[in-house]
């Protein structure tokens, strides 16, 4: 047995919610130990350092 | 009337907020229309179409565009011109602890073990990445995420023992705690392993109905039991639920899988040393929901008895009395996608063909007349929206349009109760059923409006009370999504008896 989904399994979910600040919310309601990630999208990136960053991906 | 738009740089906002302004916007005196979405060549053509704005205003993917069409210039400067004071509003009601990364986030709570998802799809998968490259579970819940990368994450999980619920994942219980959409469900012996979301809710609230609860019901999303993805998430949920204590059986569901996907999982349920169910929809198992509900639940104590099968005879003889000679047709206007495909399972035992834009495999092409069943959740209905369990807009319209129609007959809904959900979900589309229905009537029809509530005596939308206010405005409450499509197929057949169609009438075979 996988010891870190039967971790999961066992104490429950603490959650970092990157997206709809509602869900957030819900699992706040539900007693679940939550924090809110503010994402915003990147910089969009010039065509010649993106293709650099690629290459080293 | 005065169309004006604004741009505000780098503000980023999710789509539920978005689609809160719009509504407090359009709520406002002397605006006709309001729209806020973020800069996205996408969504830049969207306002065009919409009529909001000529040509696509200079945005980017993080800056933010309102648009009004209001009764005048000023009145539209005005409304615009509130729009920061309309967004604080809503940042002071989010109650949660927040943090600009998710490596902050780490710092601040160092036992956090998952990440929750719903970013636009071309961003989500190298979020989902970084979560899983820093230990975290992932809840995946963002759709249009390229397979390659659905692929690639998995496997990723896979080597570090995570668990990667999704891309396309809607719902999971795990520990009793919804994540994305999930109904208020007592724990019990039932563990859940599902590529099929509001399929999913409904089983789980099915067996809360029945007083069985569940252990964990984890989320795979739509595509996991593709040939291509192998089931990656599926085996690794089934593992973990036949080594979980507190599980004693084990249902899989899911929409039916590539075939060597399904005969391998049906291998592993048949060596396994507690009772798996597989419920592959419209392949092979339980044929509804409600049935594979019963047949978990039966491995875990005595036998659920089948709930009622529908509307009475009595009632549907006297409905089908009341349509007029052009009624024959039925529509299906899905929020929750596994429920539209178990309505078009239950129509075709019927005998009755139904078109869609998700369709049962060898179903025939989406052709808008005949019987139809919409999953309005489905990607061409959630461009620049969110899920129809949450955003009412798309649905509403709909449901108006088909109510001027006059060979329509028959409306099914479902309404889906839960954490994650709108907070009133009935009272979001109950004007324009009664607005639907009046406007048949005014016509000379009866539109007859059959309705499944999916949710819990526990979820917070008070489910009784959503019920009540559906029987309010003159629609039927059916205890179950199969029970709903019975009841409109025998109306329907019912309506052949009483009027044969006539033989005018387009679409042939039904």
């Amino acid at each position: 047995m996988n010891e870190k989904i039967a971790a999961l399994l066992a104490t429950g979910p603490r959650v970092a919610n990157v997206g709809v600040s509602d869900f957030s919310e819900s699992l706040a309601a539900q007693d679940v130990p939550v924090i809110q990630v503010d994402w915003r999208p990147p910089p969009k990136l010039d065509d010649d350092l993106a293709q650099l960053l690629e290459e080293l991906g | 009337m005065s169309v004006r738009a604004r741009v505000i740089k780098s503000r980023y906002v999710d789509s539920v907020v978005l689609m809160r302004l719009a509504e407090r916007l359009t709520q406002l005196d002397s605006v006709d229309d309001a729209a806020a979405l973020m800069g996205t060549a996408a969504n830049k053509t969207l306002l065009q179409e919409g009529g909001f704005v000529e040509t696509a205003p200079a945005a980017e993917a993080d800056d933010l565009i309102v648009a009004v069409k209001a009764a005048s210039g000023t009145a539209a400067d005005a409304a615009l011109a509130r729009v920061e004071e309309l967004l604080e509003q809503r940042t002071a009601s989010a109650a949660s602890r927040s943090a600009r990364t998710l490596e902050q986030a780490l710092e601040l709570d160092p036992d956090i073990n998952l990440a929750t998802i719903s970013l636009p799809g071309e961003y989500a998968a190298s979020e989902a990445r970084h979560a899983l490259e820093r230990g975290l579970h992932v809840f995946l819940f963002s759709s249009n995420v390229p397979l390659d990368d659905e692929i690639a994450l998995k496997t990723l999980a896979a080597e570090r023992g995570l668990l990667c619920m999704g891309p396309d994942c809607g719902t999971a219980l795990i520990a009793g705690k919804a994540l994305g959409f999930g109904n208020a469900v007592r724990r019990g012996p039932v563990g859940i392993v599902a590529a099929a979301g509001s399929g999913l809710q409904a089983v789980t609230s099915y067996l809360d109905s029945f007083g069985v609860g569940v252990s964990h019901a984890i989320g795979c999303g739509g595509r996991d039991l593709s040939e291509a993805v192998g089931a990656r998430t599926m085996r690794a949920g089934l593992e973990a639920l036949l080594a979980d204590d507190a599980t004693e059986a084990i249902l899989l569901l899911s929409k039916p899988p590539s075939p060597t996907v399904a005969a391998d999982l049906q291998a592993l349920a048949e060596a396994a040393r507690k009772p798996v169910i597989c419920c592959f929809l419209g392949e092979s198992g339980p044929e509804t929901l409600d049935a594979a509900a019963r047949a978990v639940a039966a491995a875990v104590g005595p036998t659920p008895q089948p709930v009622a099968l529908g509307l009475d005879d009595e009632t549907i003889q006297a409905l089908a009395a009341r349509l007029s000679p052009t009624q024959h047709d039925l529509r299906g206007l899905y929020a929750g996608g596994t429920l539209a495909y178990e309505a078009q399972l239950v129509l075709r035992r019927r005998g009755l063909s139904a078109s869609s834009n998700a369709p049962l495999r060898g179903a025939p092409a989406f052709e808008g007349d005949g019987h139809v069943v919409l999953d309005m959740g489905a990607e061409e209905f959630t461009r620049g929206r969110p899920h129809p369990m949450i955003d009412a807009r798309e649905r509403r319209a709909r449901l108006l349009s088909e109510a001027a129609d006059p060979s329509v007959a028959v409306v099914l809904l479902d309404f889906v109760l839960g954490f994650g959900a709108a907070a009133d979900p009935v009272g979001d589309l109950a004007d324009a059923i009664e607005s639907a229905r009046r406007q048949a009537s005014d016509d000379g029809r009866e539109l007859v409006m059959l309705a499944f509530v999916c949710g819990t005596a526990a979820d917070p939308q008070d489910i009784d009370a959503q019920k009540q206010r559906l029987r309010d405005v003159g629609a039927f409450v059916l205890d179950t999504n199969a029970a709903a499509v019975e009841s409109a197929a025998r109306l329907l057949s019912a309506v052949e008896i009483v009027a044969p169609p006539a033989t005018a009438t387009a679409g042939g075979a039904r």
